[in-house]
C-alpha cells in the first residue's frame, strides 16, 4: 500500500513536491484555493541562480539549478542558459567577486572572474566605470508558471490529484475543508503566504516586490546581470531597498528588478521605491532611458524567519511536514526541496544536508 | 537627468476629442485655468482628425474657441499614471520632450473610445485597418490611387469612412453593413425625428451613390501574400471573393477606461458612471463623452460642456436646460443605434485556431482553453501581456470567452523608462 | 503648400511632408511591412490612433508609433519587417 501525502498548495513547490512523491510511489492529492501556479509563482522572475549566503543556501541552489538542468522541459517553460553576470561597482565588491568565485569554485560550479574590459565584452550595455564582474555561465531562465504546470501536470499524469478548493483547517493525520475530511500518512503544508493561516507558528510574511517588462529591445542584454551587493538588500530585515537585476527573455523584452519591503499585502506600487528601482537599474545600463516599461506589478515574497526555507517535518505535530519560507528562491530550488521533502517523508536519498532547513517550532 | 516639469492648473482635461475640447473651453470661460492633454498631434479627436489647416467644418468654431480661450494645450502628451496628493489630483504625462506632471484641482476625463476589432482569418494583413483607423489616415494625407477598397463591419461610422475612401481616390467595392435589412429600417423613424442627421445620410448616399451597400453581409476572411489582396464576404449563405487592397473594417467602439479606472471612477454598464454634472465617483473627476457611453459627437459636445462648468464649479442646470436635453436626445440616440448594430453570432464563429487572438503577443485563438478565465489566459498564453496592454484583444477575449477586464496597473500607457522612473518626490 | 523635408527610411532616402504622420508617408512609400511579430508576420498599422501599437519602428534610436510621429527633417526611421 503506497504511502499517501496530502499537499497544500499547488505553487512552483507543491508542485514539484507532488512531482517527485508520485514519482517514487506516493498516492499524492494536492489542494489549491486559487490559480495553481498563480501566486508567488506568477509573480517570480524566474531566474535559475546559485546564491551563497551561506554554505546551505549555496548547497540548496546549486542542487535546484543541477536538477533543473536535468529536466527535459517544453516550450512552455521557456527555459534559456543565459548565465549570471555579477557586477562590481568598485573595488570592495572586487573583493566579495573574487570570494564568491572561491565558493563557487569549491563546489564545482563555473565561474569566471571578468576585469572591467571583459565585463565591457560581455555586457557592452553596462555604463562603464564599473570594477568588473564575475560570469556564471550555467544559471538559467525559466518561465516560473511554465515551469510549475510542467511539473503539476507531470505529477497528475502519473495519477496525482488536484482539488481546487480551500483547505480550512489540519487536523491529526489530515485536513478538512469545504467538501469534507482528507486523511492521508502525510500532509505537506508549501502554501506560501496561505501557511501562517493553517498554522498560526509558522510565520511566513510578505516581502513586496516589484517588477517592470519593458517592450522588445533584443540583443541589449545577454546574461542574467545582478549587482553584487544583491545579498545585502535580500538579507537585510529593516525598511525598504532595492538592488539591480535584469533579466533578459527569450522574447527580447527585459525584466527589471528588484525591491524589498514589509508593507503587509498592498498590491498598489510603492511609486518612490518604484522610482529607486528603475534610477538604479538605469544607473547601470544608461540605454534603459528610452526603453519603453508596458508593465509594472508587484508580488510578495513568502518570507520565512530565518534566510533559509524550512523544509521538513513540523516538530511536536506527527505526519505534518512544512515546505515554506523561500522568500525569492522558490523557483531555483523547488526541485531540491522536493528532494529533501521526499527524503524525510519516505527516506529517499538527498544530497543535500537536511539539517539547516529543519523548521523550528 | 532632467526633472520633471510640473504645470499647475485649476482643471486638467484628458483628450482633446469634441468632448475635451469643449469641456476645456467651457472651464476657460468660466476663468479657469485649464490644461488639455492628448496623444495626437493636434487637438480634434478621432472624429474631427485632420491634417494642419484642414479643419473640418462642423469642428471650425469650437476649435477657433479653444485657440482663443487661453487653454494650455500639451499635443503628443500620454497620460500614464494619476493619483491624489494633498486635495489635488497629480497625472503623469509621456511626451516626446519628457515626462511633464500636472497637478490639478479638478479632472475631466474625456479619453474616448478606440475601435473593436472583431476577428477573422486574416485580419493581421498589412492592409486590413479600422474603419475609423482607415478614415484617419485619409484625412492625413493617406492616397489610395483607384486601388480597390471595402468598407465593412457595423455602424454609422461605416458610411462617412467609405464617402471618406470615394473622396481621396479609393475603387469602393462594397460598404457590407453586418446588420440585416430589417434593423436598420429602425433607423428612420429616428432621421425623421432629426432633420439634420436624416440630411448627413441623404448627403452620405448621394456620395456613395453607385457603390453597392450590402446590409447583412460580412468579410469571412482576409487573403492575400504579405499583404492583403482580396476578401471573402457571405451574407451566410453565399459567399463572394472581392479584389481588395485596403479594408476599412468597423465593429464599433470600446470606451477607454483605463486612467478613469486607476482613478478609482466606478464603472456600472461597462462605462464610467456620473451624476448629472458629470461627476465621477472619484472626488472631483469628472468624465464626458464615449467614456461615460459610447454616443457620438452630439452627446460628446453636450456632456463635456457640462463637465468643463462643474469642473470649474460653475455648473448650474437652471441655466442650460439646452444642454440637458441635448445629452438626454443624444443619448436616447447612441442607445437605440447600439441596439439597430448589435453584432450578430455569426461573428463569432469566424476565428480558426490560427487566427490571431492577442497581435502583440501573438496567441492564436487555439492556444486559448475556452474553460480558462481571464487571469489564467494570461499566464498560461501571455494574451494582452504586449503594448497595447490589452486594448485590441481585451474586448475580443471578452466576447469570444467572456474574460473581465484585468485589473488595471501603472503605467496606464507604455512610457520610456527614464520617463517613469521620476517619483513625485524629486519634482519640484 | 506645405514644407516637404528629407528623412530616411531603413536606410533609403524619402521626401515627405514637415508635420505630417509617419505612418501616412510610410504607407504612401509602398511600406507595408512596419514590424515583424512574435511569430514572423509583417505588421502594419491597425488602428491609426496609438491604441494597437501595431505600426511600431524606431526612429532616431527610439521605439514610436508611427500614427503618432509626425515627420521632421532628418529623421532616420528603421522598420523591422
Amino acid at each position: 500500500m503506497s504511502p499517501s501525502a496530502l499537499i497544500v498548495g499547488a505553487g512552483i513547490v507543491g508542485a514539484a513536491i507532488a512531482d517527485r512523491l508520485q514519482a517514487v510511489g506516493c498516492a499524492v492529492t494536492l489542494f489549491e484555493a486559487d490559480l495553481p501556479a498563480g501566486g508567488a509563482t506568477a509573480a517570480a522572475m524566474g531566474h535559475l541562480v546559485v546564491l551563497d549566503d551561506s554554505p546551505a543556501q549555496l548547497s540548496l541552489c546549486a542542487r535546484g539549478l543541477a536538477l533543473w538542468r536535468r529536466e527535459r522541459l517544453p516550450a512552455s517553460c521557456e527555459r534559456e542558459t543565459r548565465g549570471t553576470v555579477w557586477v562590481a561597482r568598485d573595488a570592495g565588491e572586487m573583493d566579495e567577486a573574487r570570494a564568491k568565485a572561491e565558493r563557487y569554485a569549491r563546489i564545482g560550479l563555473a565561474a569566471e572572474l571578468l576585469d572591467p574590459d571583459q565585463l565591457r565584452a560581455a555586457e557592452p550595455a553596462l555604463r562603464p566605470g564599473l570594477a568588473g564582474g564575475l560570469r556564471v555561465p550555467g544559471d538559467q531562465v525559466l518561465y516560473p508558471v511554465g515551469g510549475a504546470r510542467f511539473l503539476l501536470d507531470r505529477a497528475m499524469a502519473g495519477g496525482a490529484v488536484l482539488r481546487r478548493e480551500r483547505v480550512r483547517v489540519l487536523e491529526p493525520g489530515g485536513l478538512r475543508t469545504d467538501t469534507g475530511l482528507f486523511k492521508a500518512d502525510a500532509v505537506i503544508l508549501a502554501a506560501g503566504l496561505g501557511c501562517t493561516a493553517l498554522l498560526p507558528e509558522l510565520a511566513i510574511t510578505p516581502r513586496k516586490g516589484h517588477l517592470a517588462i519593458t517592450g522588445r529591445v533584443p540583443g541589449l542584454v545577454r546574461h542574467q546581470l545582478i549587482e553584487l551587493g544583491y545579498l545585502k538588500s535580500a538579507h537585510g530585515r529593516d525598511g525598504a531597498s532595492v538592488a539591480f537585476n535584469v533579466q533578459p527573455r527569450a522574447t527580447g523584452q527585459l525584466l527589471i528588478g528588484s525591491s524589498r519591503e514589509f508593507a503587509g499585502l498592498d498590491p498598489a506600487p510603492n511609486r518612490e521605491l518604484l522610482g529607486r528601482m528603475l534610477r538604479t537599474a538605469l544607473d547601470y545600463l544608461p540605454a534603459l532611458d528610452q526603453v519603453p516599461v508596458l508593465r509594472v506589478w508587484t508580488g510578495f515574497r513568502p518570507c520565512g524567519p530565518g534566510n533559509l526555507p524550512m523544509v521538513g517535518p513540523w516538530p511536536g505535530r506527527a505526519g505534518l511536514f512544512v515546505a515554506a519560507g523561500h522568500e525569492g528562491l522558490g523557483i531555483t530550488t523547488a526541485l531540491a526541496t522536493a528532494e529533501l521533502a521526499a527524503h524525510h517523508l519516505l527516506g529517499t536519498e538527498t544530497m543535500l544536508d537536511p539539517a539547516p532547513f529543519l523548521p523550528h517550532g | 537627468m532632467a526633472e520633471p516639469a510640473v504645470i499647475r492648473a485649476d482643471v486638467a482635461v484628458v483628450g482633446a476629442g469634441p468632448a475635451g475640447v469643449a469641456a476645456a473651453v467651457a472651464a476657460a470661460g468660466a476663468g479657469k485655468r485649464v490644461c488639455l492633454l492628448d496623444e495626437g498631434f493636434r487637438p480634434g479627436g478621432q472624429i474631427w482628425r485632420h491634417r494642419a489647416g484642414a479643419v473640418p467644418p462642423a469642428a471650425k468654431a469650437l476649435l477657433a474657441a479653444l485657440a482663443g480661450s487661453g487653454v494650455q494645450i500639451l499635443a503628443g502628451a500620454g497620460v500614464f499614471d494619476g493619483w491624489r496628493q494633498g486635495d489635488a489630483w497629480r497625472l503623469a504625462a509621456a511626451t516626446p520632450g519628457g515626462r511633464v506632471d500636472l497637478e490639478a484641482g479638478a479632472l475631466v476625463l474625456a479619453c474616448g473610445a478606440r475601435e473593436l476589432f472583431a476577428p477573422f482569418p486574416g485580419w493581421t494583413l498589412p492592409g486590413v485597418l479600422g474603419a475609423g483607423g482607415g478614415q484617419a489616415l485619409l484625412k492625413e494625407g493617406l492616397e489610395l490611387r483607384g486601388e480597390p477598397v471595402v468598407v465593412a463591419g457595423s455602424g454609422p461610422l461605416l458610411l462617412p469612412a467609405a464617402a471618406t475612401a470615394k473622396r481621396h481616390g479609393a475603387k469602393l467595392g462594397a460598404v457590407l453593413e453586418q446588420a440585416p435589412w430589417r434593423r436598420l429600417l429602425a433607423m428612420a423613424p429616428l432621421l425623421a425625428a432629426r432633420p439634420g442627421k436624416a440630411l448627413q445620410a441623404l448627403g452620405l448616399g448621394w456620395d456613395l451613390l453607385g457603390t453597392p451597400y450590402r446590409p447583412g453581409w460580412w468579410v469571412a476572411e482576409a487573403l492575400g501574400s504579405g499583404r492583403l489582396e482580396q476578401v471573402r464576404i457571405t451574407d451566410g449563405r453565399r459567399e463572394l471573393l472581392l479584389d481588395c487592397r485596403w479594408l476599412f473594417c468597423g465593429f464599433g467602439l470600446v470606451p477607454n477606461l483605463e486612467l478613469g479606472r486607476l482613478l478609482g471612477c466606478g464603472i456600472e454598464a461597462g462605462v464610467l458612471r456620473v451624476d448629472g454634472a458629470q461627476l465621477t465617483t472619484a472626488a472631483r473627476v469628472h468624465a464626458a463623452g464615449e467614456v461615460c457611453g459610447v454616443a457620438g459627437v452630439d452627446a460628446a459636445l453636450a456632456e463635456g460642456r457640462i463637465a468643463g462648468l462643474a469642473a470649474a464649479g460653475a455648473w448650474d442646470p437652471a441655466a442650460h436646460a439646452g444642454l440637458l436635453r441635448a445629452r438626454l436626445r443624444a443619448r436616447a440616440m447612441g442607445a437605440r443605434m447600439e441596439a439597430i448594430f448589435a453584432l450578430r453570432a455569426e461573428l463569432l464563429a469566424l476565428p480558426r485556431p490560427d487566427t490571431m487572438v492577442c497581435r502583440c503577443e501573438d496567441v492564436p485563438f487555439g492556444a486559448i482553453d475556452p474553460a480558462w478565465g481571464a487571469r489564467e489566459t494570461k499566464l498560461c498564453t501571455r494574451a494582452g501581456m504586449g503594448p497595447c496592454q490589452g486594448r485590441v484583444c481585451g474586448p475580443i477575449l471578452a466576447r469570444h470567452f467572456g474574460h473581465g477586464a484585468d485589473t488595471v496597473r501603472i503605467p496606464v500607457k507604455c512610457v520610456p523608462l527614464g520617463q517613469l522612473m521620476m517619483d513625485q518626490e524629486r519634482a519640484p | 503648400m506645405a514644407e516637404r523635408c528629407a528623412i530616411s527610411v531603413d536606410g533609403r532616402p524619402l521626401t515627405a511632408e514637415v508635420g505630417e504622420s509617419l505612418a501616412v508617408a510610410l504607407l504612401r512609400e509602398g511600406v507595408l511591412a512596419f514590424r515583424a511579430s512574435r511569430s514572423g508576420q509583417h505588421r502594419a498599422p491597425l488602428c491609426a490612433m496609438g491604441t494597437c501599437y501595431e505600426c511600431l519602428v524606431t526612429v532616431d534610436g527610439r521605439q514610436v508609433r508611427a500614427c503618432l510621429e509626425p515627420v521632421r527633417a532628418g529623421m532616420a526611421v528603421l522598420t523591422h519587417g
